[in-house]
């Protein structure tokens, strides 16, 4: 028996993004970008370790907008486009950095990078690279689970039970759609959890879910083990704990491994630092500089006088990196191992986006760390093995909380974005209303109906109030919670007046084609 | 924004974008300097955003990092206008943290007029009641702050005097100098946001596994644990001592 167990959990996740009335849309790059550098990157390195027949288990969430951008054909021909771009850049650019023997080896890395995600997204997964996970699942080594439909920080919708309730159900329902399967847990958006969330999770044949640390050490129930087992709650679900040390040596810039001065830095891009004659068809339209993808310098220190970029130093600090991070648990699972009674299981949960995009090297390292846990006396482990085992664990409830700033709610609930809910909950209601109203519809209505209970979702995404807050692209968070919004309240009113302009309404539904399978009934308050 | 973007700025543009970041008259300063003076305020704004976030938000904020500070920059030209108001009396209270809860609230048509009508300050207010755990009853109502408001205000941001107790409130306007109630809101709890104080005492195995779990030592009690956001960010921020 191993003497304590590592649980991966990689949450993979972007907001909905598709921009058919657009010949281009900027960010669509992220889905681009991502796909790019994380989740191709990601499903190569797997299938390395499969092939090499190395024994492992992690748990992957995919969240159901980041797979209905994956399935979607327009999506998927765009990103054909752009990789085709990013080759014919990588060619150009080893015609000019010919003569620079620092630059030579990491564009020709890009062009392999490039190559190889055109070679398997086309061939391999025939466009659909959602295969390839569900293959991985099927292989054994992967569990994939969800998380609610549009990524809600569902805290700031406790009071309006019926779009918990319908965000829960719609994920399900297309997971299913998706991969064949009832997902058995749930990544909870922002690891926000509030009392009484478990009822939902449980009414919907979810078995567990995650939380922040304090969210279980400050329930009022003690857990024998702190976050290195699971507790049960009154409903009966199961929630794991973060571990905060093997995050943080993941995560931080300053102290973790990513700020290695060795890696690749994520910052300079030739996007921003070539004349703009020869980087104007890369970029945006109009001249506006974006990041390209193409980055050739390594982080070097605090310092503007950055050096190339080593590949092979890069890939030798990966190596140490993995063995410090096993070290350092191995050391945690010895301390722990003193005072449980049973062998203690680390929960290390990352947005997967963070490995490849924003710590390149970030899927070598774990490729490095799965093949080292393999000869070490730690075993990686799933959730779901891990209630197999031990399906008797201690009982709490978790407390309200989250991995955001101070760890709760402030960065959802802010100066900047506090706007929102106003909308948004009157939104709930009126959708609520429009169920009690419209209980049995079918035909042109059920479609009015439905294509309002997408905007009512679509509007609720984490991701608009977080990038108001904190991001780049505020005038588009703004934006798109507006439009949705705005999608809603037409519908409703039209409704109110019984008349609906059905090209607007084809216009939307082609637009905001997401959960083809939903049914506006979802919204239907509790008796 | 980078330098050559604002450059290529029209003048009104770019003294547009310039009061926006609070530079005062920038038309009385030479376009290059005032460009310079744009992009550090920027720069300042940029690593203010991303100092106040924690790792896990930095790490997230990278996802949708492909531009610099494009703030006049959104493709989507059409307008999508929002009810100012939906005509129904009614206020909503959101917990944000152990500390703070925020509220917003709508008035009818009535209701709008009526608050239209207060002429004095203090006469519109919040009445924030803290309720005792149990069943709650008219009894529970009776200890309270107010907060006066303005006639303007639709949202307020409230500091919850005490932790792990429930929270409700009142929109009240005074009429004829008694005081009125417009709408109730739902109630929330506040978490305690501390670890229990009989866990924390206990010297249990299962009292070491909690602070093994990312707390602090045992013994090596907190100067101040009634700041519930200090031990979070304790929490977040220490580095973890276990493996020393």
């Amino acid at each position: 028996m191993s003497k304590g167990y590592l649980c991966l959990v990689l949450h993979a996740h972007l907001p909905f993004v598709r921009h058919p009335e657009y010949d281009k849309f900027l960010e669509e790059n992220w889905l681009f970008e991502a796909i790019s550098e994380t989740y191709l990157p990601l499903l190569r390195m797997f299938n390395r370790l499969y092939e090499d027949h190395v024994p492992f288990r992690v748990a992957l969430s995919v969240s159901p907008t980041l797979a209905s951008m994956l399935t979607d054909e327009l999506l998927q021909e765009r990103y054909v486009q752009h990789l085709e771009k990013m080759i014919e850049l990588s060619i150009k650019e080893l015609v000019r950095t010919r003569s620079d023997l620092d630059f030579q080896p990491v564009v020709r890395m890009y062009k392999e990078l490039y190559e190889a995600n055109l070679d398997d997204f086309l061939n391999l997964y025939k466009k659909n690279i959602l295969k390839g996970f569900k293959d991985l699942e099927k292989a054994g080594v992967i569990d994939i689970i969800t998380t609610p439909a549009t990524h809600p920080f569902l805290p700031n919708f406790s009071e309006f039970p019926q779009t918990v309730e319908a965000q829960i159900q719609t994920a399900i329902i297309d997971h299913g759609r998706k991969f064949g399967k009832a997902p058995k847990g749930m990544w909870i958006p922002e690891m926000g959890y509030f009392p009484g969330l478990d009822r939902f999770l449980k009414h919907n044949g979810i078995k567990y879910c995650f939380s922040a640390a304090h969210g279980i050490l400050f329930s009022d129930q003690e857990s024998p083990y702190g976050v290195y087992a699971p507790v049960k709650t009154g409903a009966g679900v199961h929630v794991f704990g973060r571990d905060i040390p093997s995050s943080r040596a993941v995560w931080s810039a300053e102290e973790g491994y990513p700020g290695d001065f060795v890696y690749r830095d994520f910052y300079r891009d030739i996007g921003f630092d070539l004349p703009i004659d020869y980087i104007r068809p890369y970029i945006h339209d109009d001249d506006v500089r974006i990041c390209t993808g193409f980055k050739y310098y390594a982080i070097t220190g605090k310092t503007e006088q950055k050096k190339p970029y080593r590949i092979e130093e890069a890939r030798a600090k990966v190596q140490d990196h993995a063995e410090n991070f096993l070290y350092q648990r191995s050391l945690q699972v010895k301390k722990l191992s003193g005072i449980m009674d049973r062998p203690p299981m680390i929960l290390a949960p990352f947005d997967a986006e963070l490995f490849g995009h924003w710590w390149f090297e970030g899927p070598l390292w774990l490729e490095s760390l799965i093949r080292k846990t393999a000869a070490s006396q730690l075993a990686l482990i799933t959730p779901e093995e891990y209630l197999d085992m031990y399906p008797d664990n201690p009982a709490a409830d978790p407390t309200f909380s989250s991995w955001g700033n101070n760890g709760y709610g402030e960065v959802w609930i802010d100066h900047s974005n506090d706007w929102i809910y106003r909308h948004l909950h009157r939104a709930v209601d009126r959708m609520s209303e429009l169920v009690e109203r419209y209980p049995d519809e079918s035909g042109l209505k059920l479609r009015v109906l439905n294509q309002a209970a997408r905007e009512v979702l679509l509007s609720q995404a984490s991701d608009w109030p977080f990038i108001m807050k904190t991001g780049t692209t505020v005038p588009y968070a703004i934006k798109r919670t507006q439009e949705h919004l705005f999608n809603f309240t037409r519908i409703y009113n039209e409704l109110c007046r019984n008349t609906v302009d059905t090209e607007w309404l084809t216009g939307i539904e082609r637009k905001n084609n997401i959960f083809p399978d939903i049914d506006y009934r979802v919204f239907r308050k509790a008796e | 924004m980078t330098k050559e973007r604002l450059q290529r700025l029209s003048d009104d543009n770019l003294y547009e974008l310039a009061r926006r970041q609070g530079i005062r008259g920038p038309e009385e300063l030479d376009k290059d300097e005032l460009i310079d003076t744009v992009l550090e305020i920027l720069e300042e704004d940029r690593d203010e955003r991303r100092s106040s976030n924690n790792l896990a938000m930095r790490i997230k904020e990278k996802k949708y990092d492909i531009i610099l500070d494009e703030e006049l920059i959104s493709q989507i030209t059409e307008d999508f206008p929002l009810p100012e108001r939906y005509n129904d009396t009614r206020i909503v209270l959101m917990l944000r943290d152990p500390s703070w809860a925020f509220t917003y609230w709508d008035l009818g048509s009535a209701d709008f007029a009526k608050v239209q009508e207060v002429e004095n300050p203090g006469e519109l207010f919040l009445r924030v009641y803290s309720l005792p755990a149990g069943e709650i009853g008219s009894k529970s109502y009776s200890d309270y702050f107010d907060i006066p408001l303005r006639v303007t205000d639709d949202s307020w941001y409230i500091n919850l005097p005490v932790a792990g107790i429930r929270y409700c409130m009142d929109l009240m306007v005074k009429e004829y100098g008694k005081d009125v109630t417009l709408c109730r809101s739902n109630v929330i709890q506040a978490p305690r946001a501390d670890i229990a104080r009989e866990i924390k005492e206990a010297k249990t195995p299962a009292a070491d596994a909690m602070y093994l779990s990312g707390l602090f030592s045992p013994g090596n009690e907190l100067e101040d644990e009634d700041n519930p956001r200090r031990i979070i960010s304790l929490l977040d921020n220490q580095y973890f001592h276990l493996t020393n």
